[in-house]
């Protein structure tokens, strides 16, 4: 699934990074409507970075950044999130101290949906271990259980793109595959386009992605990551010690 | 070379007078004699009244200065330097009615009153700054004690109330307080005029202000401002940093007892409005006006706003208030830092900082030396092994750290690596002591430092960088890694020394004089390097040094790490396998909380298992 | 030594629910803005002063005093909106100079009013009169005040939880970058917070107009104890205003009444200051709530 068609996300040229240095040296990316992407590479690489630049927690030092054929540089996150730019950073960051219905209300809120109950009653059938803790505060869930709320939470905004930033990271592994299946379910269901930047390859695969391998603030490999399975020589190149 | 009268060229400190530029070497403290000379002598010109309103506005000023010693160079926001100005003024009330008939001078009643407030601010001191009161409320708590003197001294209103001759008076105040006297027993009283009143208020002035100019030339003055500017790192440097603020507060608290001596002494009268919210905000605004850690700002601020009350005062005091209000706003908004340093940097446009910083296309710093780095001891005197028993850190139902037992022998750099989660940070910040760990043993040079403070560890020689730099970077690169070093030799002249020589292997030499501050990151992290080699550590741990360093100067700061190793103790947390490749030293893998595997790099590389848990291939991340 | 009696007992309960209920009423706004904002707003009881005067001008005009208080909270509310949006906004994260500034404010505020008004006391008649029992005589206002002292505090409550303004807020306080992500408008959030803050200083000071005398310098006389109950109260918006003016206010009604009012002022002031130095982050900060 390369980028063809109409694309939702497109970078060129960027760079970017943190006062004067510069962590991204011209990356060139393409993301198709309903695409699965995975960003992949060390840590340090700046994939971190890249999706910090998607969502405007830092301006662009070079280049230009599009959304659905917008240009995103002037706008603040904020603005981003209402056209629909849904983002769960690391660590999932959910309101620790809301309960799980105001978790979903806020971001209902935010992005200006008025009739949030409706979005909020199908949401819990979708995902019933939420219907179930809605009142309970956001802090007690578990790490697996704040990941389904995190994701919750960005699909009440009605999303065109969903980026998500190691979400396997800090989850018990009995319920790695589980997540994947749930992204792979929203993508294909809701026609929503996937970024995911993971280290852990399993994942990546059974979330049936496009791979795309950054090194040194560049993008420098791409392939299936079925295919990336099988590339020993590649894997050791880019992403082992 | 670098010698005592170096010491003095601080770039962008605010202890410079606005002069600097035009004469030879205008120091704080000659600029302070020779204006009150001046002033001395012009004032003879001055009308009766002028005199008297320039001394209340000196004597307002030495209690801007206080609070500017506390706030601006300290960082202690106190906003109760009413209650010791008002204390000093009771004291000096009580003192001077009931002595001055028997020693025919007053003078006994100002140094009695300037004692009388540096205990009232040792006791207060000490309740604060030896709990864990945290800065906010520093300020809360001062403004609590000044409003509670308030409302005592209000209500000492009947004739029962009295010390000795003199009636408190409660919220009418105490009346009949003797002016300034000199005399002595058996003599005859002498009162000062008009005149000499100022003359000795700006003498007195000048004296303090030297004094404190003095004070703030010694290490004493630049470990204070070391604590304003980081006092997280000056602790963690091995400073007792609760004394040096108590020394600071009570300082403080005698300017302005003194003061306060001094104001009851030239009205003759002291009433609790001096203990009252709107005293207390003044001296903040005067302060603020003035610019927060100038002290000759403290005057121009006391000038500037009793002045302009003042001056639109008389017209039926009508607009007053709401003019201040204006002005403050607009201070605040447009003249943040106040308006001395403003018209500072007005006149002495942008002085560069000595070199622009260095760009990194160029090698930075050039090549390392190979000289042993300065700081460390060659040979086996510092003991620098490091041993880990049975390791374990829980948080609620998460193991961070699972059973880790593990030696670090004497001497060379050893690299911690592990995937996302591994618990290499948590196991790091178990050693720098950030965390306690649930159980298990870290024993340091045979020592055992399983949950000694993060100083403590400092003091017993284990140097440690955290990831993010905490250096000071209001103070010149010279001056943080002078800090460290005197931190640990306790002599001027010797830290002197060993700050150039560490500067000059770090590289850094020519930002030398640079304020930390503006150096880029990496030159940040080497200088936080060079602040550890400086407290003669045993042993030097570092986490993801090379966190945004650039290609060359990841390079470099292998070639400093090495060079380290050779001599001292070295472990590294670290995520760049570049550098890791670079060091070429036993690497030691974690995952999931364990040691996974040891070894050399190119073996672990090949190694499956390895690259399993990294890539969470083939289930590698399954427990 | 007076008997005790159910009317004694009354007389003490009602004194020291009708001082902990005006610690509460006056710190309540106070505690939003540091709350929510992290802003200290030295200009807050000049706020409580206009409340006061907006409610006396109403009446002067006829407008009954139960819809004049309302309305007068409501007009300091809009006031306090131009206030964020003209000065306050500059400010964040500068805590002295929020201080400076708001400072300037405050005379400004009050010199204004005396410009306006005269600087006398006025009164507005404190309406309702008392009942007597048991030989003691109560003021009907003061149970209005202390209902109306709950009846803020849940509004706090019901406005954080119930409405969309609410949830944003409590998110963007717990984590702004987040709250972004999620579209939340920052900005637009802080003005509403301070209005919210200043609408709240405004009841206070028109439910306390008919008991105390209207005068430009009230606000002085409350700022100092409202800010010591926020801080001791600490993060939690309603419960830390909650414990703490029950703390303080309770003390300082038991002193007063065993001494003077100075000494009971004296009093809050010196338990404000150890409770301080035992409880640094305040009496909810273990709790843990934002609220």
């Amino acid at each position: 699934m390369a980028g063809t068609g109409v694309s939702v996300l497109e970078l060129r040229d960027v760079h970017a990074g943190y006062g004067l240095s510069t962590v991204l040296r011209g990356v060139d990316l393409r993301v198709g409507a309903g695409e699965r992407v995975a960003i992949l590479g060390r840590n340090g690489v700046g994939k971190t970075t890249l999706l910090r630049a998607i969502v405007g927690a830092i301006r662009l030092q070079q280049g230009e950044l599009q959304f659905a054929g917008q240009t995103l540089d002037a706008l603040p996150t904020h603005e981003r999130a209402r056209l629909g730019i849904a983002y769960v950073p690391q660590g999932r960051d959910i309101f620790a101290s809301l309960s799980v219905l105001d978790n979903l209300k806020a971001a209902a809120f935010g992005t200006g949906q008025r009739d949030w109950k409706a979005s909020v009653d199908e949401l819990f059938a979708e995902f019933p271990v939420l219907a179930d803790k809605q009142k309970a505060r956001g802090g007690s869930l578990s790490g697996g259980q704040q990941q389904i709320l995190a994701l919750a939470r960005a699909l009440i905004t009605q999303p065109r793109l969903l980026i998500l930033d190691e979400p396997t990271e800090g989850i018990q592994p009995s319920i790695v595959d589980q997540i994947a299946d749930t992204i792979r379910a929203i993508n294909e269901q809701r026609g929503i386009a996937v970024i995911v930047v993971e280290q852990n390859l399993d994942f990546v695969v059974r979330l049936g992605t496009h791979a795309y391998i950054v090194e040194k603030g560049a993008i420098v490999a791409d392939m299936p990551a079925a295919d990336l399975l099988r590339e020993e020589a590649v894997q050791r190149k880019y992403l082992g010690i | 070379m670098h010698t005592h009268a170096s010491f003095f060229r601080r770039p962008y400190s605010s202890m410079t007078p606005m002069l600097s530029h035009v004469t030879l070497r205008l120091t704080p403290i000659r600029a302070t004699l020779v204006l009150a000379i001046l002033l001395i002598v012009g004032s003879l010109w001055m009308s009766d009244f002028l005199q008297s309103q320039a001394s209340n506005w000196i004597i307002f000023g030495l209690l801007g200065v206080s609070l500017v010693f506390v706030w601006g160079k300290a960082g202690i926001f106190s906003f109760g330097q009413g209650a010791f100005f008002g204390i000093g003024g009771y004291v000096y009330g009580i003192a001077s009615i009931n002595l001055v008939a028997v020693t025919n001078e007053t003078v006994s009643a100002v140094v009695l009153a300037t004692l009388g407030a540096a205990v009232a601010a040792g006791l207060l001191g000490y309740f604060i700054f030896y709990g864990k009161v945290g800065d906010v409320y520093v300020g809360v708590v001062t403004l609590a004690s000044t409003l509670v003197l308030f409302t005592f001294m209000s209500s000492t209103a009947s004739p029962v109330y009295h010390v000795g001759d003199a009636l408190l008076g409660g919220y009418n105040g105490m009346a009949g307080i003797p002016p300034l006297t000199v005399g002595w027993p058996g003599g005859s009283p002498v009162a000062l005029t008009i005149w000499q009143t100022l003359a000795i208020l700006v003498a007195l002035a000048a004296l303090v202000l030297c004094v404190l100019y003095a004070l703030l030339a010694r290490p004493f003055g630049y470990i204070v401002s070391a604590i304003r500017d980081n006092e997280q790192r000056t602790q963690l440097l091995g400073y007792d940093i609760r004394l040096r603020k108590l020394v600071v507060f009570m300082i403080g608290g005698a300017i302005a007892g003194l003061a306060g001596a001094l104001y009851a002494a030239w009205s003759m009268f002291i009433s609790p409005t001096v203990f009252g919210l709107q005293q207390a905000a003044l001296v903040v605004i005067w302060v603020l006006v003035g610019g927060r850690a100038s002290i000759a700002g403290a005057f121009f601020g006391v000038v500037f706003v009793e002045g302009l009350s003042t001056l639109l005062g008389s017209g039926g005091g009508n607009a007053t208030p709401i003019v201040l209000g204006v002005v403050l706003i607009l201070v605040v908004l447009l003249l943040p830092q106040g308006t001395v340093p403003a018209l500072q940097s007005w006149l002495r446009p942008r002085t560069a900082s000595s070199t622009p910083v260095e760009a990194p296309a160029a090698e930075p710093g050039g090549a390392v030396d190979p000289r042993m780095p300065p700081g460390l001891s060659a040979g086996s005197s510092a003991n620098g092994s490091l041993r880990v028993d049975g390791l374990l850190k829980r948080f609620g139902g998460l193991t961070a750290v699972h059973d880790v037992s593990i030696s670090f022998a004497e001497r060379g750099v050893h690299c911690l690596i592990g995937p996302n989660g591994a618990g290499k940070s948590t196991f790091f910040n178990l050693l720098a002591g950030r965390f306690s760990p649930t159980s298990g043993q870290i024993l340091f040079a045979g020592r055992d430092m399983t949950r000694a403070e993060p100083h403590t560890r400092a003091r017993a020689g284990m140097g440690i960088k955290l990831q993010i730099a905490s250096i000071f970077p209001g103070h010149s690169v010279h001056e943080n890694v002078w800090l460290s070093a005197y931190a640990k030799l306790h002599s001027r002249a010797a830290a002197e020394a060993r700050a150039t020589e560490i500067i000059d292997w770090l590289g850094l030499g020519p930002q030398r004089h640079v304020l930390a501050g503006e150096l880029s990151h990496g030159q940040k992290q080497w200088l936080e390097i060079g602040m550890v080699c400086a407290t003669e550590p045993g042993i030097v741990l570092l986490d993801e040094p090379t966190a945004g360093m650039t290609r060359t100067e990841t390079a470099r700061t292998a070639a400093l790490i090495s060079s380290l190793g050779r001599y001292a103790n070295v472990i590294v947390v670290e995520h760049d396998m570049a550098f890791v490749r670079q060091l070429n030293v036993p690497v030691t893998v974690f995952h999931q909380g364990s040691v996974f595997a040891s070894g050399r790099l190119e073996e672990l590389q090949q190694d499956e298992r390895v690259l399993n848990i990294y890539l969470g291939r083939h289930g590698g991340q399954r427990a | 030594m007076e008997h005790v009696s159910v009317g004694w007992l009354l007389n003490i309960g009602v004194s020291m629910a009708l001082s902990i209920a005006i610690l509460a009423l006056v710190s309540l706004g106070l505690a939003v803005m540091f709350g929510m904002m992290g802003i200290i707003n030295l200009a807050h009881g000049e706020f409580l002063m206009c409340g006061a005067y907006v409610t006396l001008s109403l009446t002067r005009i006829d407008v009954p005093l139960w819809l004049a208080i309302p309305l007068a909270g409501l007009a300091v509310g809009v006031l306090g909106y131009g206030v964020e949006r003209l000065l306050i906004r500059f400010l964040y994260g500068r805590l002295a100079d929020s201080m400076l500034a708001t400072w300037g404010l405050s005379l400004i505020m009050a010199q204004l009013t005396v410009l306006a008004f005269g600087p006398s006391t006025q009164g507005i008649p404190t309406p309702l009169g008392s009942l007597s029992i048991d030989g003691y005589s109560f003021s009907r206002y003061a149970f209005v005040i202390i209902v109306c002292a709950m009846l803020l505090m849940a509004l706090v409550y019901l406005m954080f939880t119930r409405t969309s303004y609410g949830v944003m807020a409590r998110a963007a306080v717990q984590n702004p970058a987040m709250a972004a992500a999620v579209g939340i408008n920052p900005r637009k959030l802080n003005a509403l917070n301070f209005a919210f803050g200043a609408a709240l200083a405004g009841w206070a000071g028109a439910l306390l107009a008919p008991m105390v005398g209207v005068m430009p310098s009230m606000g002085e006389a409350y700022i100092a104890r409202a800010f010591m109950t926020v801080v001791v109260g600490g993060p939690g918006i309603i419960t830390g205003t909650a414990s703490a003016s029950l703390l303080l206010g309770g003390i300082e009604n038991v002193v007063s009444y065993l001494s003077t009012p100075f000494f009971g002022q004296g009093a809050l002031l010196i338990v404000a200051i150890i409770a301080v130095r035992l409880l640094p982050t305040g009496i909810s900060g273990r709790w843990q709530r934002q609220l």
